[in-house]
């Protein structure tokens, strides 16, 4: 009796795994909603409907540095455009708590639950090597605002990024570097244990090459490491014209401090995890000097740059940083792709986010094609006298 | 299912599973840590076996994974665990960190694993498909409870002295639960991996062996489902959080930290222990002949059950015993006494195997003392015994004690419980009987459902002789079985030790109350400074000057007991 | 080559200064506490607070920061220890109990100062560089090796002649000796604690003032290697810490110096396991006789 009883269940138990076990097709079903299809283009758009934009940031935890200040340039963005006419943007941003699990999940509520037009970030390129892909089954265009590492956009073509890849901003600070200060032999430090530095360290190696450069000392050292001397001591024996950093801002600091400390005085050129003023901060003096290749320079003087700086400041208190001028940018994009067809469709948003050309940004003129990469002209400054100056 | 909680629910069950790596060798009481370790190691390796398109047209390439993934844990799990088994509590536990570092760095450094970058793979698994693998680990873990082996585990769990002399083998239940661990931590990776579509080394850190721990403390050990309500309840709570608009970075973990410390404070068994039923009392099982026929027969009266020549033990400089010979026969109720200190706790252990002497030699029940393999191998010949200070197993009832003690007069059962097998049944049932019989027995019936510290310091020592009788054992070794009764119940006591004998057992007898040794006894040995300084009919004995001298002078240095 | 040693001392005095407070409650007491790191992470936001917020000059700063983390170690050992003592699982729950502990701590810190690391303004400690017979070594450094050589002298020096220190001692030994001859068991495992979280916190504010900032996952950065320290010096050694301290950091910079940095973060851990394996009580243990 009670062996029967369990031989169904056996049997159902089994019959569930082989349903399980099967591959479904997932088809995407990407009903168009015509409330989202407004009258008139361009400036003149106008739709009815709210127009529905997530975003994922890691607002809380490692990333946060990084988060935040996303988060801010958004919302200011769309705070700027709803204050015009035609149409208008209800923002909800998620919190991926620098974890992937948290990241799927913020993108699977926003896609099925909230059912949004377009997302924009993750913060970081390891969640969105596991994100975009579901943006990509979904059917819904995804725009990266600093996922800067290789093989992003290859994802699919729903996955766009207005951040300028790690190669970019190390092909123009190298050379920027090699001419203004003539480098001839460096010594590289990475952080092997973060794929963002490890990636920008593949790239660094290319560009360098490229250039001619050669590297004579080339250390590594682990995201968490507090102690740099003995990778340090290595630098100063060698005798370089220049140190290539590829670190997150947690190491940097540390670092540079300690590489000042010990009496290195050779330039330090690094990539876009150079480029915020909390480094600045943080390093005061030890900053001087820093060559620093980006997407965005507080002392471009682009379009609408100074309005952005001052608009930011005045709502959040602080300075922007490239994370927040990205992520404004990000705004614009999407309503510049909104309005093309008029259309706040996914289809809609997909194929403009695409089609942008040389858009006047305060990134300077920017643009997306069909595979999602962006082309734009990397800033390189250096910092002197504490601020980040354009080097000419 | 739900459109739009996929990743929720699908973050549950691996949350789970991580969970019930921990689960396992919590279960047998081992801090073991490195399953962050064993799930990179499997999760990489699977990336070089699952095809990319599916099985057959429709079979989700990741059951190629699972097994791949398993084994490569289990393997993994078992080379760590041959050096790293050897150390206990927190030494294992930082031993196994050690290693899941070592993994991560070696991951982050090798170029097949393309270092920091990771490697990409197409997300196969769904959601049911992970709520398989629980449900499939939860059955394993119901089964496993009431098995025998699921007692060998929790025997370990509580005491693993008292458990090797139970017949369990320590050191193959401890490798049985890491390996185990092992095997789950892989299959987990696996699932990652082919869950999130990417995997780096960094995902396999210090902080997702935490979360496991976590988890699986919180849902508590002592009971299967315990990992499925941890992993269910962690998932959720920030859900709640942050329906109710708490949004702020510190709130969770603050959140999460306190029900952690609520949880290790005042719900020792974790949230499951709210859950789990009260127990009604066991249903008693009476013996019907079938279950005392299969014991094997006791010796006849006056086979030699132990021979020890010239046995001696001493740590350091500390000569604890010396020079020993004595023979003991089958039907004998042999008394040694002896001052404190005189060395009799040492030579017992000797006997049951615990420690191996350091000089001499001595064979029991046909094993040689000092052979390799511990206490269970004696204990398996058929020795049984208890302990000076009482070694039950706290967290089990009364029964539960005792039905270890059946470990090796009785067959493993889990691999049948899983399916049901009704054999399997047969013999757990057999195992309770035998189990009834020996707490009738001492008279604890009325308290089987009890745990050992609810029971008053004499039925504790009574609960303690029913457990090493339900091995069926040829010598038992009862070591002050006395102390701390009563005279009425040392007299019981006295009585039973007696109907043992004329069963046919033989009794080693370890007392301080000279009365009840003299009353019980047919021979008696009286140690001194580690030496036998009298021996013979326990009269006799007892009028032996040296005795009396020996007595006298131990009686003036206080109670206390150390050996 | 002697630069590399040099940097492998200063490197491993910090190691050794984590690794003390750490490995007296573990000889002491026999707990591993996993709260050690969130207190060390806090002794060095509260160090940076006082400097900026209240301008404390630095010879002040370490003796409030000890006074708060001894405080926080009573509470710490109120909390997450002493409920649990007595418990069959005390060892085991007391881990996860600090864990939990700990993360309380790391929480309160994130609401009281954000995700961004907090700095000590850059003038708070003069940045020199001495070159002693072509040595290159700060004075941050200097500092940071004498101030981890008195505080273990004096730890070594209360442990071996003070009362508390001698009930420490009767403490690590038995418990329950030590309470029958008339040791007041509860005052000297808060004392244990007290004075380990107080070391912990110090040494949290020495790496801050190295490092230049701290951000909350200071404390973690070390607590792994602040296992292998308490290891491989073996348990509950005090002169073993150290030495197994400045061991890991000249390893570290050997490593560096004559394989591949990649390769660095192994080293703490092979070494770790490896004397786990060959010898469990440590370099500089010593055997304990197991009672049955």
């Amino acid at each position: 009796m009670r062996f029967k009883k369990s031989s169904g269940t056996v049997v159902a138990v089994a019959a569930l795994f082989a349903s399980a076990a099967c591959v479904s097709e997932e088809a995407t079903s990407n009903t168009s909603d015509d409330a989202l299809v407004g009258t008139g283009s361009g400036a003149e758009c106008s739709i009815d409907e709210t127009v529905k934009v997530g975003a994922v940031f890691s607002l809380t935890e490692a990333a946060a540095f990084a988060g935040e200040y996303q988060r801010e340039g958004l919302e200011l963005a769309f705070e700027e455009i709803n204050a015009t006419d035609g149409v208008s943007y209800e923002l909800i941003v998620e919190d991926d708590k620098t974890s992937v699990e948290d990241s799927v999940a913020a993108f699977e509520k926003l896609i099925d639950r909230d059912e949004v037009s377009v997302i924009v970030g993750p913060t970081l390129s390891n969640m969105a090597f596991t994100t975009f892909p579901d943006a990509q089954s979904a059917g819904v265009p995804a725009l990266g605002v600093s996922t800067t590492a290789e093989g992003i956009p290859d994802i699919g073509d729903y996955v766009f990024r207005a951040s300028l890849p790690e190669e970019g901003a190390l092909a123009a600070s190298i050379p920027a570097a090699k001419e203004a200060i003539g480098i001839e032999q460096v010594a590289v430090l990475h952080d092997s244990a973060d794929e963002f530095t490890a990636s920008a360290y593949n790239t660094m190696m290319d560009v360098l090459a490229e250039e001619d450069v050669e590297v004579v000392v080339d250390e590594s050292f682990a995201t968490a490491d507090t102690d740099f001397s003995a990778q340090l001591t290595k630098v100063q024996n060698a005798d370089v014209d220049a140190v290539i950093l590829s670190a997150l801002p947690g190491a940097t600091i540390p670092l540079v401090k300690q590489a000042r400390d010990l009496g290195i005085d050779a330039p330090i050129v690094g990539g876009n995890a150079f480029n915020s003023p909390v480094l600045v901060g943080a390093l005061e003096d030890a900053s001087e000097g820093l060559i620093v290749g980006g997407a965005w320079s507080a002392a471009a003087e682009t379009t609408g740059n100074a309005n952005f700086m001052a608009a930011y400041t005045e709502a959040y208190d602080r300075a922007p940083d490239q994370f927040a001028a990205q992520a404004y940018t990000a705004g614009y994009l999407i309503d510049q792709a909104v309005r093309a067809d008029c259309d706040a469709n996914r289809e809609a948003v997909k194929d403009n986010l695409g089609q942008i050309l040389e858009f006047d940004s305060i990134l300077g003129a920017i643009s997306l094609d069909e595979n999602g990469e962006v082309t734009q002209e990397p800033f390189v400054q250096i910092i002197e006298n504490g601020e980040f100056t354009i080097l000419q | 299912m739900l459109a739009g909680y996929d990743t929720l629910i699908t973050t549950i069950a691996l949350g789970a599973i991580l969970a019930y790596s921990f689960h396992v060798v919590l279960m047998a009481g081992q801090l073991s840590l490195g399953q962050a370790g064993f799930a990179s190691l499997a999760a990489y390796v699977s990336t070089l076996v699952v095809p990319a398109e599916p099985l057959f047209g429709s079979l989700s390439p990741v059951l190629v994974g699972l097994p791949v993934g398993a084994l490569v844990g289990a393997g993994a799990a078992f080379v760590v665990g041959l050096p790293v088994l050897r150390l206990r509590g927190v030494f294992l536990a930082i031993a196994t960190i050690a290693f899941g570092e070592m993994v991560r760095v070696a991951m982050t450094n090798a170029e097949w694993t393309n270092g920091a970058l990771g490697v990409r793979v197409d997300k196969w698994v769904t959601f049911d498909f992970a709520w398989i693998i629980v449900a499939v680990l939860a059955y394993l873990f119901w089964r496993l409870g009431p098995s025998r082996v699921g007692r060998a585990f929790a025997a370990v769990r509580e005491d693993e002295l008292a458990a090797g002399s139970m017949g369990v083998n320590v050191v193959r239940t401890r490798m049985t639960s890491f390996v185990a661990s092992g095997a789950i931590a892989g299959v987990y990776g696996v699932l990652f991996a082919y869950f999130f579509g990417r995997i780096t080394p960094a995902a396999f850190d210090f902080s997702l062996m935490m979360d496991g721990l976590v988890t699986a403390v919180l849902g508590g050990y002592l009971v299967f489902f315990g990992p499925v309500l941890g992993s269910g309840f962690l998932t959720v709570v920030p859900e709640i959080q942050s329906a109710l608009g708490l949004d702020a970075g510190w709130v969770h973990p603050l959140v999460t930290s306190l029900l952690l410390l609520a949880v290790i404070l005042f719900l020792p068994g974790g949230l499951s222990s709210l859950l789990a039923r009260r127990r009604p009392a066991p249903r008693r099982v009476d013996p019907d002949g079938t279950d005392l026929a299969g014991l094997p027969p006791l010796p006849e009266p006056g086979t030699a059950v132990a021979e020890l020549r010239a046995l001696g033990k001493s740590y350091g400089a500390v000569q604890a015993v010396r020079e020993i010979d004595l023979e003991i026969r089958s039907g004998e109720i042999l008394g040694v006494i002896g001052p404190n200190g005189a060395g009799k706790t040492t030579l017992v252990n000797m006997i049951s195997g615990l420690e191996p002497p350091t000089s001499g030699e001595g064979e029991v029940l046909g094993v040689a003392l000092g052979s390799n393999g511990g206490a269970h191998r004696f204990a398996q010949a058929g020795v049984s015994r208890t302990f000076q200070h009482s070694k039950l197993f706290d967290r089990l009832t009364v029964l539960d004690n005792v039905l270890v003690g059946t470990h090796v007069v009785s067959r493993p059962t889990y691999l049948r419980r899983l399916l049901w097998l009704p054999s399997a049944r047969r013999d757990e049932r057999r195992a309770r009987a035998l189990a009834w019989a020996q707490l009738d027995r001492v008279g604890l019936a009325e308290r089987a459902h009890l745990r050992p510290g609810a029971l008053s310091y004499g039925d504790q020592r009574r609960l303690e002789i029913a457990r090493a009788l339900a091995a069926h054992p040829t010598l038992l070794i009862l070591d002050e079985p006395a102390a701390g009764m009563n005279h009425v119940e040392a007299a019981e006591l006295a009585a039973l030790i007696k109907a043992l004998a004329d069963d046919g057992i033989t009794v080693l007898l370890i007392e301080h109350n000279v009365r009840m040794v003299l009353d019980t006894c047919t021979r008696l040995v009286v140690m001194n400074f580690g030496e036998v300084i009298a021996a013979g009919r326990p009269r006799e004995v007892a009028a032996d000057p040296k005795v009396v001298e020996a007595y006298l002078g131990a009686t003036e240095t206080g109670e206390s007991e150390y050996v | 080559m002697l630069q590399q040693l040099a940097n492998g001392v200063f490197a491993g005095s910090i190691y050794a200064l984590f690794a003390i407070g750490f490995t007296l409650v573990f000889g002491i007491l026999r707990h591993l506490n996993l709260a050690h790191a969130a207190i060390f992470t806090g002794g060095a936001f509260v160090g940076i607070e006082l400097a900026t917020r209240f301008d404390v000059p630095i010879w002040l700063l370490f003796p409030i920061v000890a006074g708060a983390g001894a405080l926080a170690g009573v509470l710490l050992e109120r909390t997450a220890f002493r409920p649990l003592s007595g418990r069959d699982d005390e060892h085991f729950a007391g881990l996860i109990s600090s864990v939990a502990f700990g993360g309380l701590l790391i929480a309160l810190l994130h609401a009281r100062y954000g995700t961004e690391p907090q700095s000590f303004p850059s003038s708070y400690f003069p940045n020199r560089l001495y070159e002693i017979a072509g040595l290159r070594v700060t004075l941050m450094q200097l500092v940071t090796l004498g101030l981890a050589l008195v505080l273990m002298l004096g730890l070594a020096w209360l442990v071996s002649k003070t009362p508390l220190g001698r009930a420490m001692r009767a403490v690590a030994e038995n418990p329950t000796a030590a309470k029958v001859v008339g040791v007041n068991v509860t005052r000297v495992t808060a004392g244990t604690y007290a004075l380990s979280s107080a070391l912990g916190s110090v040494a949290g504010v020495l790496l801050a003032l190295n490092l230049g900032q701290a951000n909350r996952g200071l404390g973690a950065s070390i607590e792994l290697i602040g296992f292998a320290v308490i290891i491989l010096g073996g348990l509950g050694s005090l002169w073993g810490a150290m030495a197994a301290g400045l061991i890991l950091g000249l390893a570290e910079a050997l490593t560096v110096t004559y394989f591949d940095s990649t390769w660095r973060g192994m080293v703490a851990f092979a070494l770790l396991f490896a004397v786990l394996v060959i010898r469990p009580k440590g370099l500089f243990g010593h055997v304990k006789v197991r009672e049955v």
